[in-house]
């Protein structure tokens, strides 16, 4: 099933398998490494606050708006 | 006999010790200057190697060659255009997938590249194995392992780059794109020819040509808006090249795809198994840095910590300069003449206690600029940005903008240049509109310098509060205008945490050096010439300040001033203070006739009541930047409109305060 990346939970892994349509800064993303087939894990999603994620050897922090724009399927 | 030489690009992403290597490899033989056109700081050096003279020149850290920031886009152009003779890729040995990836970019470019593979401790303390020789095997390049922390591999570094000039060319990755590629840089000849022309005087070779027009096709369909722009605006055919990029619009995903199967084809080939690296000792510190409260409460500490620690040891050393050296020093030159003699008045009030100052004010600077190298050397800043983001967004920002407006404690101008890493033009300026509401160490030691003066036993309650004050202003005015002028979309947060690591002593100490000595020279001209200008209006024509020039300019605000406790005086000291904020203390000193610190504090007392002082304290803290500021402002806005807006906002807050508060006091007693 997919979901958007904010909607995982700390210390969920996932799979980034697309970006929603008319995502803007996709190739911020691409630069970090976060393309479709990178695996992903949220260490730390807070309501209001911004994601941490690890992914690619990388820990990431990521707006809200920016994780929502990241499909995902968990792992 | 002059050697021969060769210029060295330095990059790799951001947070793989590329400064700490330039800084190991230069040590002191470093020269920051500005890219031609550009506020960017350009960092060159010179290292000599068996007769051989390498120009280092330290590119900005870059995601990918595909640039959103400003940044980003100097260091893509110069290694593009600039010709380096080597390019140095500096990659994290622990993130070495990331580092391949970014690699990958940059042999499109089909120059002599090494590769330096820093950190490898990081990646044996992880459990990271890599083999360098391998490596180099397979790609066809030097490739030399290094902890430049530890200064270890840098003389093979050097022999691997006085070598790559000789050496065959490493192919770049193959595309199935190649064609599409050809279509689109077909339209780019103009553009690159512009470009060229900006980093590189000599004409362009035509085999390079074909090389840098893919490169740059490759570029705008990866995204990068600004060489769209450029070139949809240099083409003759701008019809044909919009609809070309239109139609390929999602190949951007699949150019970043062939990337990583390039670099993941790599792994396989030199045995190198992906697996989720543990961090185990930044998790440890994260947990709580990063934690919504403790990283704040975390924050707050350092903070704290911070500035008591460069108030206590900063403050005795200012007094220690000023009782050893420069009271001494003018009073023996008093002493030469009688009493309002005008040559010794204006060496011992003008001269020496402006120069004096400026001096005084130098450990403060150092122990400001040091932690703050300390804090961003070890990897805490991004942390501190990630615990701030939540607070940020109520002014209309994000994490990203901490940092710089955090630095604005130790000089608002550098801060100001700081802001170029936030990647979205209308954040960049709204941060920039908002540094100078930030306290500067030149405004903090005036506070401490009145905290000691009117509160002696309540200095820390009186300064911490003071600080308070601006805080809340930058809230209310960042909200103000992130809802009226800066309206619209933000920029997306996306920041690399940097592993925590010891920190590099050299690394820091050549940074705070630098830092404080762009202070001194930037100011210590401008406070001593101001300090004679105003001791000679001050001066003029009878020696009595209420006839002079001066004192009839600030008789003339004498009611405004009378609105917040103060009298002409202090005017003057505010007027005087646009120069350098440090002023407000020297102009007192001349304006009262003194020559010490200690003796103007004594003469300030009798002109303020305590909550005249307070007042007078707020309007200091909020007014109007000082010149290098707003020049700065001027210069990173590419307008005067902003820093003339920020002027007349500031000016009209500070007064504002000031006379509430002190209408407040007066009636609250």
């Amino acid at each position: 099933m997919k979901y958007s990346l904010d909607q995982l939970l700390g210390n969920e892994c996932g799979k980034v398998i697309g970006f929603t349509a008319g995502a803007k800064n996709i190739s911020r993303l691409l630069s970090f490494g976060l393309l479709p087939g990178c695996p992903v894990t949220v260490l730390q999603n807070r309501e209001g606050f911004s994601l941490l994620v690890q992914a690619r050897g990388m820990k990431i922090a990521l707006g809200r708006s920016e994780a929502r724009c990241i499909e995902v399927i968990r792992s | 006999m002059k050697c021969p030489s060769l210029t060295v690009a330095l990059t790799g992403t951001p947070n793989v010790g590329k400064s700490t290597l330039f800084n190991i490899l230069t040590g002191l033989n470093q020269h920051v200057g500005n890219w031609p056109g550009k506020t960017i700081e350009r960092k060159a050096g010179r290292v000599e190697f068996k007769g051989t003279t390498f120009e280092l020149i330290d590119l900005p850290g870059t995601y990918s060659l595909s640039c959103v920031s400003i940044e980003e886009d100097v260091a893509r152009n110069f290694l593009a255009f600039g010709e380096p003779g080597v390019i140095v890729v500096v990659i994290n040995a622990a993130q070495i997938e990331r580092g391949l990836a970014f690699l990958a970019e940059v042999l499109q470019l089909e120059r002599p590249i090494v590769i330096a593979l820093n950190m490898m401790d990081v990646a044996k303390t992880e459990g990271i194995s890599i083999d360098a020789k391998r490596l180099a095997e397979v790609l066809g390049l030097p490739v030399v392992p290094l902890v430049a922390r530890k200064n270890q591999g840098v003389l093979e570094l050097l022999a691997a780059i006085s070598q790559a000039p000789h050496q065959a060319l490493a192919k770049p990755p193959a595309s199935s794109l190649t064609e599409t590629l050809a279509k689109i840089a077909e339209h780019l000849p103009p553009l690159c020819c512009q470009m060229r022309k900006e980093y590189h005087p000599l004409p362009m070779p035509p085999n390079k040509d074909s090389i840098l027009t893919r490169f740059i096709a490759r570029k705008i369909l990866e995204g990068d808006q600004r060489l769209a722009a450029a070139a949809l605006a240099s083409t003759h055919d701008p019809k044909t090249l919009s609809a070309l990029l239109l139609a390929n619009e999602t190949l951007v995903i699949s150019l970043a795809q062939e990337r990583h199967v390039w670099v993941h084809d790599l792994c396989v080939l030199i045995g190198y198994v992906t697996k989720d690296t543990a961090f185990r000792f930044t998790n440890r510190i994260d947990k709580m840095a990063t934690h919504p409260m403790w990283g704040l409460l975390l924050f707050l500490s350092i903070l704290y910590l911070l500035f008591t620690a460069v108030f206590t040891i900063g403050t005795p050393i200012q007094e220690f300069l000023d009782a050893v050296l420069i009271t001494p020093a003018s009073q023996a030159v008093l002493a030469l003449a009688p009493a309002g003699h005008f040559w010794t008045g204006l060496i011992a009030n003008g001269l020496i206690s402006g120069t004096g100052l400026v001096l005084s004010f130098v450990p403060i600077m150092l122990l400001f600029f040091f932690f703050m190298a300390l804090l961003e050397d070890i990897g805490y800043m991004t942390r501190a940005a990630y615990v701030m983001d939540r607070f940020m967004h109520i002014i209309g920002l994000h994490g990203r903008s901490f940092v710089p407006m955090f630095m604005g404690f130790g000089c608002n101008v550098p801060s100001i240049m700081a802001a170029r890493v936030i990647d979205d033009p209308t954040s960049r300026l709204l941060t920039m509109m908002l540094i100078p509401l930030v306290p500067c160490s030149a405004r903090l030691a005036v506070i401490a310098f009145f905290g000691a003066a009117f509160f002696p036993e309540h200095t820390a309650l009186f300064s911490w509060s003071l600080i308070a004050l601006p805080i809340l202003v930058i809230a209310l005015v960042g909200f103000g205008l992130s809802h009226t002028l800066f309206k619209g979309q933000r920029m997306p947060l996306i920041m690399e945490l940097p592993l925590f690591h010891l920190p590099n002593a050299k690394g820091i100490l050549i940074q705070t050096g630098l830092h404080t000595w762009t202070f001194v020279k930037r100011a210590g001209g401008l406070i001593t010439v101001f300090s004679l200008l105003i001791w000679m209006l001050s001066y003029a024509p009878s020696g009595d300040v209420g006839d002079s020039p001066l004192g009839t300019v600030g008789k003339l605000f004498n009611p405004l001033a009378e609105l917040f406790g103060s009298d002409w005086r202090m005017i003057i000291a505010l007027i005087t203070s646009f120069i350098v904020k440090e002023n407000t203390i020297a102009t007192l000193g001349i304006l009262t006739h003194v020559t010490t610190e200690t003796a103007t504090l004594t003469a300030i007392r009798t002109v303020l009541t305590p909550q005249a002082a307070i007042a007078f304290m707020v309007v200091q803290m909020l007014f109007v930047p000082c010149v290098s500021t707003v020049v700065m402002l001027k210069k990173e806005s590419g307008s005067w409109k902003w820093p003339l807006l920020g002027m007349a906002l500031q000016g009209f807050i500070s007064l504002l305060c000031g006379v509430v508060l002190f209408q407040l006091l007066k009636i609250f007693g």
